[in-house]
């Protein structure tokens, strides 16, 4: 039960935090750009001359596949410092004087991670609904078929970037590797330090010294 | 309740030694750690935390060795650290919250600890204000309420008072005293008034060492006798300071008044003073670092 509430506490402080500061609004303006982008036709998913007709279904896909391709790549941004950022605040240090296990650290965060990157989701779904009033191609509006490929589909991929954000603050290795891939961590991941058990011993090294 | 500390040694990469076998037993009560910047007192503040873990030697709270077992201490802890941060985009509330959740209060408990720490540290009006907006005194009483939430048994305060204002540096002090009593209270501190204030047992750490450990009024005992009030020109100022250890001086129309710690009269005239802690802690110091550059020259 501690556990679980703990889990939940670090999430919603860490969304809370986040989703309250400018870069979030930045990027959740970027977010609705894309959508009122798609919607206009400047994103376009079509075979040789053909396209979709805007159906909810369609309209749903299209807005989803765009979602899980820029906004996973943005969103990895916005998430990658959940960690960092309990360093550089100095709210690490009171956490590693806690009995706060790792696995309920990184639970939290992962959460977090997602619980972002899922609103940006969310705003991105409902401008999908938006845009088939817009475009008015076809006027009977299916929640499930436009909503299903972000359920099935963004939200998944979401999970992912949020976990490999927070796999790559303690996989140096795995941050080169990823930055010689995509070019986009910088590199400063931090290792785990396992001297010590419990979270003090994971936390990164200006913590734990 | 004890905690006893036996022999800690720290090094840090590139041999730097910050801890050198450092040895205290702690029963309830307030133990002011003083010492000048540099001299480890943050080191050991975190190695009582079960932040870092030290090189050699050990810490036993309740007899249980800290390193081994972590969550034994955790469980009682409450730990103020010297660089305190928030979360500056939430408000003092959801920051408590959160970090009582940590602490493994539940839901109810913490709500009603929260509301009475924040009527404590005199913050329920500005309660649902973003934290990014408090001044640094503010945020050191949201560090104080934060390192109470669970009630910890053991209590670290690391520079509570560095960028306080006098005001709140004097109504931090009186929470430090009404919150003594049934649990050990460490403050780690440069500043000799905060301990003096407070402090029921004080310890000295230069460079790492523990240099004088003991009850204020034994501190003093060492330099009774041996503080003197001079008064002196500004040209023979420099003199003076040169030969003599000088905790003080104030400018008066008849001179400068100088307040100098030294075994016997400095000068024909000079006038017994009362000592005080400072005096004492001066002393202290400069005896270490006498001894220490003795020792550097024989070797």
């Amino acid at each position: 039960m501690s556990a679980a509430l703990a889990i939940y506490a670090i999430a919603r402080a860490d969304f809370l935090e986040r989703v309250r500061r400018y870069s979030f609004l930045v990027t959740l303006f970027f977010a609705v750009s894309l959508g009122y982008a798609t919607a206009k036709g400047k994103i376009l998913l079509q075979l040789d001359e053909y396209r979709g007709v805007y159906t909810s279904g369609w309209i749903g896909t299209l807005v989803a596949l765009t979602t899980a391709c820029f906004v996973s790549l943005i969103g990895f941004y916005v998430v990658k410092n959940s960690v960092e950022r309990d360093r550089s605040t100095g709210v690490g240090q009171i956490l590693a004087a806690t009995p706060l296990a790792k696995s309920t650290y990184a639970f939290g965060k992962l959460l977090s991670n997602f619980a972002v990157l899922s609103s940006m989701v969310g705003v991105l779904a409902l401008a999908a609904l938006a845009m088939q009033f817009l475009v008015a191609e076809d006027p009977r509006v299916d929640l499930w078929a436009l909503l299903a490929p972000f359920l099935l589909m963004a939200l998944p991929v979401m999970a992912l970037t949020a976990a490999i954000a927070l796999f790559l603050r303690w996989c140096p290795c795995c941050a080169v590797a990823w930055e010689m891939s995509f070019g986009f961590s910088d590199g400063r991941s931090e290792l785990p330090f396992p001297r010590s058990p419990g979270f003090a011993g994971w936390i990164p090294s200006q913590f734990s010294r | 309740m004890q905690l006893v500390v036996e022999n800690v040694s720290k090094t840090y990469r590139g041999n730097v030694q910050a801890l050198r076998n450092f040895a205290l037993e702690l029963r309830p009560g307030v133990l002011g750690l003083l010492g000048p910047n540099g001299a480890g007192k943050s080191t050991l503040m975190r190695i009582l935390a079960t932040i870092t873990r030290p090189t050699a030697g050990r810490v036993l709270w309740n007899a249980t060795d800290i390193a081994r077992d972590p969550d034994a201490l955790r469980n009682v802890l409450g730990y103020l650290p010297q660089d305190f941060g928030v979360y500056p985009n939430l408000s003092a509330i959801e920051f408590l919250e959160y970090l009582a959740a940590v602490k493994g209060l539940g839901a109810a408990a913490a709500r009603k600890r929260i509301s009475e720490l924040l009527e404590l540290v005199n913050l329920t009006e500005v309660a649902r204000r973003p934290l990014g907006g408090y001044s640094g005194g503010m945020r050191q009483r949201v560090g104080i309420a934060q390192a109470l939430l669970n009630d910890p048994q053991l209590l670290i305060v690391d520079e509570p008072t560095a960028g306080l204002d006098p005001e709140e540096r004097v109504r931090f002090r009186n929470l430090l005293s009404e919150l003594s009593g049934e649990r050990i209270v460490i403050l780690s501190t440069h500043i000799v008034s905060d301990v003096e204030a407070v402090a029921t047992d004080i310890a000295l750490i230069v460079h790492g060492q523990l240099v004088a450990h003991g009850a204020p009024e034994a501190l003093l005992a060492a330099v009774n006798g041996r503080v003197w009030e001079v008064v002196v020109s500004s040209a023979e100022l420099p003199a003076l300071r040169h030969k003599h250890l000088v905790s003080n001086t104030a400018h008066r129309s008849d001179g400068v008044h100088a307040r100098v710690v030294a075994d016997s009269a400095p000068r024909n005239g000079a006038r017994p003073l009362e000592p005080s802690l400072e005096d004492a802690y001066l002393r202290a110091l400069a005896a270490h670092r006498a001894a220490a550059a003795r020792s550097g020259a024989a070797a």
